[in-house]
Formats: C-alpha cells, structure tokens, sequence
C-alpha cells in the first residue's frame, strides 16, 4: 500500500480548497499523477464522494461506515 | 451469523474446559471474569467477535459444528487471556485486575493461555484434515506473531514509530495476526488444504487490521477514556496528526488534520481486500455468506 502517496493526497485535500474542490467535481482526474494503485484510487474516490455529500470532518460517526 | 445454537455450543465448551481444569474455586472465579465480559460468550454477547470468526470459517469450509464448536472456545479462551495481559501493558482499565490485582491477573492470563492450547490438542483426529497439534501450532504462531506487533506498539509511545508504514505494520501484528489465526483455525476443521487456510488466514489479517484501524480511530478522538493521546502512541490516525503538526508548525487537531479520513481510507482499502479475498474464496467453492456479513 502506498501510504505516503494516500497521505500527499489527503493533507492536500485538507490545505487546499481548490484541490478539494476539483476532486469533489472530478475525483478520476483530480488523483491522476499520484500513482495510486487502483484499490487506493477507489477508496481516495470514495472518500472524495463522501466529502462531497458533506461528510463532517470532526464526526468520526460520519466517517465510519456501517 | 453463526446462530445461537452455534453459541450454546461454544459456551458449553469453555465450561466443560474450564471444570476439566481442576482449578480451586477462587481461581475458577477469576478465571471467569476475562471470560464473561460482555463481549464474550459467557457475558452473553450475541456476537463475539473471535467466536463468531472463528464459527464463519468453519461454516465456509463446511465443517463438522460440534468440532468447530471447540474450536472456536479455544479460541476464546485464548484471546480472553490476550485481553488481560493486554489491559495491562497498555495501562487500560482491566476488570479482571481491578477485581484481583495485577499479579493475579497475570497469573489468571497466564493460566487460560496456557488452557486454550491444550484444548486443541484434545481435539479427537480426523482422517484427512489438520492433526490436533497443527491446530495448536497455528493458535501459538499466532500469539507469537502478536506480541511482536504488541511490542511494536508499546515501544512506538512518544511517536517513537515515524512512519505510517510502521504503524500499519503494527495493526497487522496486533489484531491482524489474531483474526487471521481465528480464521484459520475455524477453516482447518473443514479443509487441510493451504492454499484455501492461506487464503481464510488473509482476509482474517485483512479484517483485523480493520478492526484494530477502527479502533485507533476511536481512541484518538476520545481521550477522555483511553491512553493513546496522553501516551502518544504510534497509531496511524495520531501519528498523521502528529506529522501535520510538526511539518507546519500548528496544531489543527485530530479531526482537523485530515487523519481520521487518512486512515478511513486505508481501512477501506482492507475492508477491499477482505471483499476480494471472499470473491476468490467463493469461487473455489467456499461458502462465505457469514464472511461478507462482517465486511458487506
């Protein structure tokens, strides 16, 4: 698993809110060049979908999954 | 899920198991509290996590339920004296030390740990599949492997662990490497073939790291009850926290920092991983039904 390239990924997500908002919009071309394997793409993408539906950032219940 | 008759069987194994101990009665007593805590079959959990683990795999595998039955109670004894020796190291509340003290406690661990192997290698042979002491062995083996990550763990307090793949290597250790011996163990009494244990002993590491994953999470948000923010330890939502905080100079928090959604993401990859891993097993003729309930 590429841990630092999820990590580059989400700390970006997290500082900058035009990258934010482009992977909320377009998470395929957002994550190109990072070289994520396709699970860490699929999951990153996930995660784009869910702060795009607002999941809360401090809710850790909007963050686990059932 | 494994249903209650499934349950009835396993209970009623860990007390045969525990009179066949011969132990004084105050030791018996002890000895009960690990086992009856509320998320063990004695406590009268609907779904004991290692039990249930255990029960699905032999239900894949089709195997015999009575033998998974025992199966599943070693396994129980075994991850309740697991709990103890954990509580302790981790300086968590321990209701088995807070009853007896520390040194009967350990004592207690020491007893069931040694109890679970030995109801393995009561377990009558059977023609074609895995020989009672394999049985042990992979109980063992599986210890063994988890109080590496345990020593992983306690020796990454202070974030002394840098990296995220260090913490990871730690989750894999800890809860990784006991569901992975849950699971294989629950197999081997439907199937000696290694290729499909192989395959059951993956998705149990996948799963616990799930697990164990989700767990950090939880506690790095709720320092009010748990250890790991006063101690710093090295799990991987604190430690990217911690790495935001350092590299730039401010404190966002927790929550703020983006570990909690950093490390949703790698606990998705593994929740993938246990998916695809019960793909490959149903098409080798498994019937994983009971796992894909735990990881829909």
């Amino acid at each position: 698993m590429n841990l630092n390239a999820i990590e580059t990924v989400v700390r970006r997500l997290f500082s900058d809110a035009a990258f934010r908002a482009q992977a909320i919009a377009d998470p395929s071309a957002a994550l190109e060049g990072y070289g994520l394997a396709a699970a860490e793409q699929a999951a990153l993408t996930k995660l784009c979908v869910q702060m795009a539906n607002g999941a809360a950032t401090d809710n850790i219940s909007t963050v686990f999954w059932k | 899920m494994p249903d209650s008759i499934g349950l009835e069987a396993v209970r009623s194994r860990l007390l045969e198991a525990l009179g066949a101990f011969n132990a004084p009665a105050s030791f018996s007593a002890l000895l009960n509290i690990p086992l009856s805590q509320s998320d063990k079959v004695l406590g009268g959990a609907e779904r004991p996590s290692w039990v249930t683990l255990a029960l699905a795999a032999c239900v894949a595998t089709g195997g015999d339920a009575a033998y998974g039955a025992r199966v599943a109670a070693a396994v129980e004894v075994f991850m309740a004296a697991l709990d103890v020796l954990d509580e302790i190291e981790d300086g968590d509340v321990s209701p088995t030390a807070a009853a007896t003290g520390i040194p009967q406690a350990l004592n207690g661990a020491t007893a069931l740990l040694l109890l679970a192997p030995r109801m393995l290698l009561d377990l009558p042979t059977r023609d074609g599949l895995p020989h009672p002491g394999d049985f042990a062995r992979v109980l063992v083996d599986g210890g063994l492997t988890a109080t590496g990550g345990q020593h992983l763990d306690l020796t990454g307090e202070g974030f002394a662990a840098g990296s995220p793949e260090e913490a990871l290597a730690v989750a894999r250790r800890k809860a990784g490497a006991l569901a992975s011996t849950a699971c294989r163990l629950g197999a081997m009494v439907g199937t000696a073939d290694e290729t499909l244990l192989e395959l059951y002993g993956r998705w149990g590491m996948h799963y616990g790291t799930v697990a164990q994953l989700a767990n950090d999470l939880h506690d790095a948000v709720d320092d009010a009850a748990k250890s790991d923010v006063a101690r710093k330890k090295s799990t991987l939502p604190l430690l990217f926290s911690h790495r935001v905080a350092s590299e730039t100079g401010s404190n966002p928090g927790v929550a703020a920092s983006g570990a909690l959604h950093f490390t949703w993401v790698v606990v998705e990859i593994e929740r993938q991983a246990c998916r695809d891993l019960a793909d490959e097993l149903d098409a080798r003729g498994q019937d994983t039904a009971h796992f894909r309930q735990f990881v829909p």
